[in-house]
């Protein structure tokens, strides 16, 4: 917690910021529901979203990268912290601050996308009625023949047959209901849109088109993306920028790139190692297996969180809680990481990885 | 955002090739229907009740007798066999009876009844008889079929210990059984929306303390409770309102497991990602509650409700076999039975218990109606 | 493959081989012939994947070779040729609750799935299960049960084997039900076993050491396994060999450094093209184009044709393509190498 992050002011670039965002779940037991402790979803967050960027924020269930989209969009309320938002050259708004009626506003430039698109689409509305919906709520069409026109230009944008506007969600398959639930995220022409796993329940033929459509849109529209993701291989396609989150806190932040290339957390080096190539020759690859499970939220380990696993860790780790610091990009990016032995270890990225497999093999 | 972005092809729509065209474009109560009418034994059990209801309603014109009017020589007449063939071997394309001629048993001076091969009665459609008034309104002597003299008496299913038709009087029954539970689900369902709903949506305090008043009512030993609050209505109130209190009686319990489900339902949908993408996309809550809650589980309701049916039906009958439900002039299937209680009757009038057949009968049918209506009700389950 | 050899000598060292298997599911709106004529042989010790993406029939096929498949599912033809010890036994047509398939499900071929919770009762013990496992298809004491049950918890790394086997598998973790599970499944030694997307919910530091797990155990045990997954890259880490499906259909078949590094068929190709690469530096993918096919109206000749790149117009369309050896154990079933001499 700097003394930067106590004012209101946003990097230039950012088009979100977020500001020591807190999330906590109390725990309850007995009849008389009493607290008898506290989950930290999302424990002191803070990261800028730049306009026009992707980032990703990477990590494995319970790390809490889905609560903070939500806590972002205000889907949940966070129980602490600010999200600074800003159109162009105005003054940045705080969300956590705003009423129903502000947010109803802020959330015209803010949409999101779920991952289940069984579950996201209405199965009862036609598409027209789902595309459409946030254009009669918001009242910015005239008439119906107005919301029809808008509508099939939503779907030739996401490379749908506007001639389907009349069926319903159960006429499409997974990947097209995406594409629906893309059109709808992007009627009310938004700025951000927050994709929380949006290609994770879908065949890896159809997710590859899901991903090159995103990257177009962003092209063609501007679009700001967080996207929100557990696949290490797709967040390397997607990303500009990549946060690795670990028990609610992000333990590292740089270039995607820079960071799986070099990464600087042990525990992006245990993720990139562990993450499956579709390659044979990398079968015998020597690869870091983290033992144990990921940290409970709800009764977190002493100091760092990540050190029970961490084959790193010494004796300050498990008393000092490390802070997110510059560990030194590449020509002058920023690349944090909160790990105290940051500077000192030699840890291994992707290259790495490869040129030591053509080592063994050679 | 008007440019198509690229130039990449369209996709096509996954089930157009091969696929029925019209489930592209069908909304959810097609798909519901069309569903349904695959479950054969629900469709043929939607006719049956269909024609129970109708009966009931149009009860006067069906019926071939005055409910009330009895006949004292036919006291426990058992049913005519309905002929085409005369004694003679003739073949006759009208069908008629042959009338009963009554004697005394000598030894036990029980009544024998005799068909009179002598005479033919020949059956007729919309034959004169009992004057009546349709719904108190239309007055007419018509009834639907009969015997074609005036003066005779068709025994279709007998007579009961009073001579009065047994036919007719099922007849007449249906219009208060059929109803009580049609009526007794309306409520249910009004109150369990109401306050399922208000436990699902409001949360927190409220839905604790709906909860516990609901257990509290389920755990009430269901026919104690009935008959201790029949027992409570006056004895001297009119048909109607003693039907309207035995109605409410039944609802009592009936709604909470309405309330229940309405409740689960709300849970289970506010946590539905497109209920919350309804919410991001800056949906109201009444929007929400009308445009993506109910629809949602409406269907479902409906299925809950045709299966609720019948347990009204035989509380109804139930309470007023024992006495403690509708009473005499009141004409209910449950009170026809109170007839058949005697086991001397019983054992020499057995069809005095025919009206069971008609309760089992429709109860039958509401439930395969149902089960129809169940599996059909969440159309997108397996499409 | 000799498909033309008689049954017990073409088993030719094989553990398990499935001829032309076809399984057809049944319902109101149609039939779905989810496998259709899918051959596949597997030696001891040997470790298969099955890959292709969802309504390929991959889990089907694992479903039929144990006969467990769901009640509208009918296996319609073919062979599964087991060799237990001796005998040859075809479980496609054994009664599928009968004596024989009973002594091999669990015994001669096990199954782990992808949510372990399904696979235990929450209401006894993890060593009750194993135990009675153990006991079912072996004459041993209950107390030789138990240290078997041990030894097996032990050897699937469980931290505290004594103390976990009175346990219930809802007071573990996700990785430890995993692995409590395999030990389940490994109990009486299999010679088969089947792993129906056993790392698909599980994360991806657990995935890692869910693949270890199984490549450790099957160095110590021996038994054959066949992975089903859609994760190609957990087909590359662990499997010797690899069949790919497409629609019921086996599109590729061959080792896995021959079907990754020299795929042949369209689909293979496109597959591995959409997979985004751990690789340094930009690597674009390339989807599929199109959407899989609808299973109650499947295109008629290949099944691929509708969205395949190198669609062959008045073939393609018309025909089933037989499979083709390219290269020796490479098998392809794609006009692009043969089988159009039938036309002529």
């Amino acid at each position: 917690m700097t003394a930067t992050t106590r004012a209101m002011n946003m990097n230039e670039r950012a088009i979100i910021s977020v500001r020591n965002l807190v999330k906590h779940f109390p725990i309850e037991a007995g009849f008389l529901r009493r607290q008898v402790g506290v989950v930290k979803a999302v424990d002191d967050l803070n990261f800028d979203l730049n306009e026009g960027e992707t980032l990703a924020l990477v990590g494995e269930s319970g790390c809490g990268k889905t609560t903070t989209s939500h806590c972002i969009i205000q889907a949940q309320r966070p129980t602490a912290g600010r999200v600074l938002f800003r159109i162009g050259d105005a003054e940045p708004m705080d969300l956590t601050q705003m009423e129903k009626g502000e947010l109803k506003e802020a959330r015209r430039n803010i949409r999101m996308i779920y991952q289940d698109p069984y579950s996201s689409l209405n199965p009862r509305m036609t598409l027209l009625q789902i595309i459409g919906e946030p254009l009669v709520i918001h009242r910015m069409v005239k008439s119906q023949d107005d919301l029809q026109e808008r509508v099939a230009e939503l779907l030739r944008l996401v490379r749908l047959d506007p001639s389907t506007m009349n069926r319903y969600p159960h006429a499409f398959s997974g990947g097209q209901r995406q594409r629906i639930a893309i059109a709808r995220a992007l009627s009310l022409s938004p700025k951000v849109v927050i994709a929380d796993e949006a290609v994770s329940a879908l065949d890896v033929s159809v997710q590859a088109q899901i991903l090159n459509l995103l990257k177009e849109l962003q092209n063609q529209l501007g679009l700001t993306y967080l996207f929100v993701a557990h696949n290490l291989a797709v967040v390397k396609y997607e990303a500009d920028r990549v946060a690795v989150m670990y028990a609610g806190k992000i333990v590292e932040i740089g270039e995607t790139e820079a960071l799986y290339t070099n990464p600087r957390h042990p525990y992006t080096e245990a993720l990139i190692s562990a993450a499956p190539n579709p390659d044979p020759d990398t079968k015998h690859r020597e690869r870091i297996v983290l033992s144990g499970e990921v940290a409970d939220p709800g009764n977190l380990p002493g100091g760092c969180a990540f050190h029970p696993r961490c084959r790193y860790a010494e004796d300050r780790c498990r008393q000092e809680i490390p802070e997110l610091i510059e560990v030194g990009g590449n020509e002058g990016q920023a690349h944090q990481a909160a790990c105290h032995f940051a500077d000192s270890l030699d840890l291994t990225g992707i290259a790495g990885a490869i040129l030591r497999e053509e080592g063994e093999s050679a | 955002m008007t440019q198509a972005a690229g130039a990449a092809p369209i996709d096509g729509v996954v089930a157009g090739d091969g696929t029925d065209q019209r489930i592209l474009v069908a909304s959810q109560w097609q798909l519901i229907r069309w569903r349904f009418l695959r479950h054969k034994l629900a469709v043929i059990s939607l006719v049956v009740l269909g024609l129970f209801y109708f009966v009931a309603v149009f009860a006067e014109f069906v019926a071939p007798y005055d409910p009330y009017i009895f006949r004292e020589e036919l006291t426990l007449a058992p049913p005519h066999t309905v002929r085409f063939i005369d004694p003679e071997g003739n073949f006759h394309l009208r069908p008629f009876i042959h009338p009963f001629k009554k004697s005394l048993d000598p030894e036990t001076y029980a009544a024998i009844f005799v068909e009179d091969e002598t005479v033919m009665q020949p059956l007729g459609l919309f034959v004169r008889s009992d004057p009546y008034k349709l719904w108190g309104l239309f007055e007419s002597e018509i009834h639907l079929f009969g015997l074609q003299d005036p003066e005779a008496r068709l025994s279709l299913l007998g007579q009961d210990t009073v001579g009065r038709d047994l036919f007719t009087r099922i007849v007449y029954g249906a219009r208060i059984s059929l109803t009580i539970g049609l009526v007794g689900v309306a409520m249910s369902f009004f109150l369990g929306i109401l306050i399922g709903g208000l436990s699902g949506y409001l949360g927190g305090t409220v839905d604790m303390v709906i909860q516990r008043v609901i257990e509290s009512l389920r755990a009430l030993p269901t026919l104690p409770l009935w008959m201790a609050l029949s027992i409570a209505l006056p004895s001297d109130w009119p048909v109607v309102r003693t039907y309207f209190a035995i109605v409410l009686i039944l609802s009592i319990v009936g709604w909470t497991s309405i309330a229940r489900v309405v409740r689960g339902r709300f849970f289970a949908l506010r946590e539905e990602d497109f209920v919350g993408a309804a919410e991001l996309d800056g949906a109201g809550n009444l929007r929400i509650i009308f445009r993506y809650l109910l629809p949602s589980f409406m269907s479902y309701i409906i299925a809950r409700l045709t299966l609720a049916i019948p347990q009204m039906i035989l509380g109804e009958t139930a309470l007023s076999f024992i006495g403690l439900g509708l009473q005499a002039p009141a004409i209910s299937w449950g009170v026809l039975l109170k007839d058949a209680q005697a086991i001397r009757v019983l054992a020499l009038s057995p069809w005095l218990l025919l009206p069971t057949v008609f309760i089992v009968v429709s109860i039958l049918a509401f439930n395969f109606v149902g089960d129809g209506l169940r599996d059909a009700s969440d159309p997108y389950s397996h499409v | 493959m000799d498909e033309l050899a008689p049954p017990d000598s073409a088993m030719n060292g094989s553990l398990l081989s499935v001829r032309n298997l076809q399984t057809h599911f049944f319902s109101r709106e149609g039939v779905v012939k989810a496998v259709d004529g899918v051959s596949f042989d597997i030696r001891p010790g040997e470790i298969l994947g099955i890959a292709g993406e969802s309504g390929c029939g991959k889990s089907v096929t694992s479903q039929s070779i144990l006969r467990i498949l769901p009640r509208n599912g009918k296996i319609v033809g073919g062979e599964i040729l087991f060799q237990n010890d001796d005998r040859t036994i075809d479980l496609a047509t054994e009664d599928a609750d009968g004596r024989v398939l009973r002594d091999i499900r669990g015994k001669e071929i096990a199954m782990i799935f992808q949510e372990p919770m399904t696979a235990f009762s929450p209401v006894h013990t993890i060593g009750d299960q194993i135990i009675e496992t153990i006991r079912i298809h072996q004459e041993v004491s209950k107390e030789e049960a138990h240290d078997q049950a041990v030894e097996m918890l032990r050897r699937v790394g469980m931290p505290n084997p004594a103390r976990n086997i009175d346990e219930y598998t809802f007071n573990l973790s996700g990785g430890m039900r995993q692995r409590a599970m395999v030990a389940l499944s490994l109990s009486c030694r299999p010679k088969l076993l089947i792993a129906d997307e056993p790392t698909t919910a599980v994360d991806v530091t657990i995935q890692a050491q869910m693949l270890e797990l199984l490549r450790d155990i099957q160095a110590d045990l021996g038994m054959a396994i066949i992975m089903i997954t859609h994760d190609l890259g957990v087909i590359a880490e662990l499997t010797d060999r690899v069949m790919i499906m497409y629609l019921g259909k086996e599109v590729e078949h061959g080792t896995v450094e021959d079907v990754f590094h020299r795929p042949q068929h369209p689909y293979t190709r496109g597959l591995l093209a959409s997979i985004p690469k751990m690789e340094p530096g930009r690597v674009e993918i390339e989807p599929i184009e199109g959407v899989v096919p609808n299973p109650y109206a499947m295109p008629s000749g290949c099944k691929f044709h509708t969205r395949c790149p190198d669609f062959i117009a008045g073939v393609c369309e018309k025909l089933d393509p037989p499979l083709t050896e390219v290269a020796k154990g490479h098998e392809v079933s794609c006009f692009l190498y043969g089988g159009k001499e039938g036309l002529e």
